[in-house]
């Protein structure tokens, strides 16, 4: 091989080294940006969580309201659970009876799916904002960013309720705050603490903060199936007319 | 006083109605425990929650029926229970928080099944 072959395959050995350095320091940078991967099966855990608080800061015309609903409160038109109406935001997170929760991140989606009443969440990471048409739901629209190990979702577009203390108005907003939280001092090792801000100036006079904490559940836990109708419909197939205590 | 009295108590139920995410337990004494045995008449295994129905003989021989409450389906199932855990013509012991006013009716806390096993509700995480 000639001198300057020599010299060309050096070069291209020098290059293909420094491409290799680059590339690797690229992938140390990157996995020291990327977020946490919150995906899996978690628990509600009782312990650390907040609860909602007894006396919530309602609005004047909110507490009259609630008054005046109190006067005409049908337990089949105003307790939702009777007709397997799921509350939706905010109560569909602040539960903590022992119905998991699923997370299933992507990058551009994080997929958040309660056992409870089979809820599911969509909360868009593309960077889209909430749009101002937005069909309202009970769940609301979300949308969400990761400041450092910490998933921000917002959430808007919720339909209004008023049913006895389930409060709910056009104009509230919701912003959690996932962290995970990881070592010995965690009852599964590792833990999600949800920071949970509930502001709607139409409520609550001022906006409702508080903490929940899941623990991690795989692969313990797995998701089960909850249909909210089953008891009516094992009456119909069995014939059977007992009397079902909550219906 | 009346009214006083009915509002604390309707916003009591709405508390712990919110407070359990969907259906209210606020018509049982957590304070009380009853406990009986007697023979499966029925058993809805069912979300949003499952219930037994039992007969239950005294010692005077007179036959009453009792509703037992009990959580949902998934939620047993992912604590032992299994679709044949309990059947109709079972004769089964129960324990319980009793209902404030229908004397029998029953919020499960422990049960002991037909095959001699025992399953207590604190066994579930929350």
């Amino acid at each position: 091989m000639s001198g300057h072959g020599r010299t060309r395959n050096g070069a291209r050995r020098n290059a293909c080294t420094r491409l290799l350095g680059v590339l690797a320091l690229c992938q140390f940078t990157c996995s020291l940006a990327a977020p946490p991967d919150l995906t899996g099966v978690w628990m509600p855990e009782t312990k650390r969580t907040q609860p909602f608080p007894r006396n919530p800061p309602y609005t004047d015309a909110v507490r009259a309201s609630i008054a005046e609903s109190r006067q005409t409160y049908d337990e089949h038109l105003d307790d939702l659970g009777r007709s397997c109406l799921p509350y939706g935001m905010p109560q569909q997170v602040l539960g903590t009876a022992a119905y998991p929760l699923e997370i299933i991140q992507r990058r551009d989606r994080i997929t958040m799916v309660h056992e409870l009443h089979m809820a599911i969440r969509r909360v868009f990471l593309d960077g889209r904002s909430i749009p101002a048409d937005a069909r309202p739901t009970r769940l609301g629209y979300s949308v969400g960013r990761w400041e450092g190990n910490t998933l921000v979702v917002e959430t808007a577009a919720l339909a209004p309720q008023q049913l006895g203390t389930q409060r709910r108005s056009p104009a509230m907003r919701i912003v959690e705050r996932y962290t995970l939280l990881e070592g010995p001092q965690e009852p599964t090792g590792k833990s999600l603490r949800l920071t949970i801000r509930i502001e709607d100036p139409e409520t609550y006079t001022q906006p409702i903060t508080l903490d929940k904490y899941y623990t991690w559940g795989s692969p313990r836990f797995e998701m089960g199936e909850y249909f909210c109708t089953e008891d009516l419909w094992n009456q119909l197939a069995t014939g059977n007319k007992s009397r079902i205590p909550w219906r | 006083m009346k009214t006083v009295l009915a509002t604390l108590a309707t916003l009591l139920l709405l508390v712990t109605a919110q407070s359990h995410g969907h259906h209210s337990t606020s018509n049982f004494d957590f304070e009380k425990e009853v406990a009986v045995s007697g023979t499966v008449t029925y058993m809805s295994f069912t979300n949003p929650h499952s219930f037994i129905d039992i007969d239950v003989i005294d010692k005077a021989g007179q036959k009453s029926s009792w509703k037992v409450f009990a959580t949902s389906r998934v939620v047993l199932q992912r604590y032992g229970w299994t679709p044949e855990s309990v059947k109709a013509g079972d004769a089964i012991s129960v324990t319980g928080h009793p209902d404030k006013t229908k004397p029998r009716e029953m919020y499960l806390t422990k049960i002991v099944f037909a095959n001699g096993k025992t399953w207590l509700r604190s066994s579930i995480d929350n």
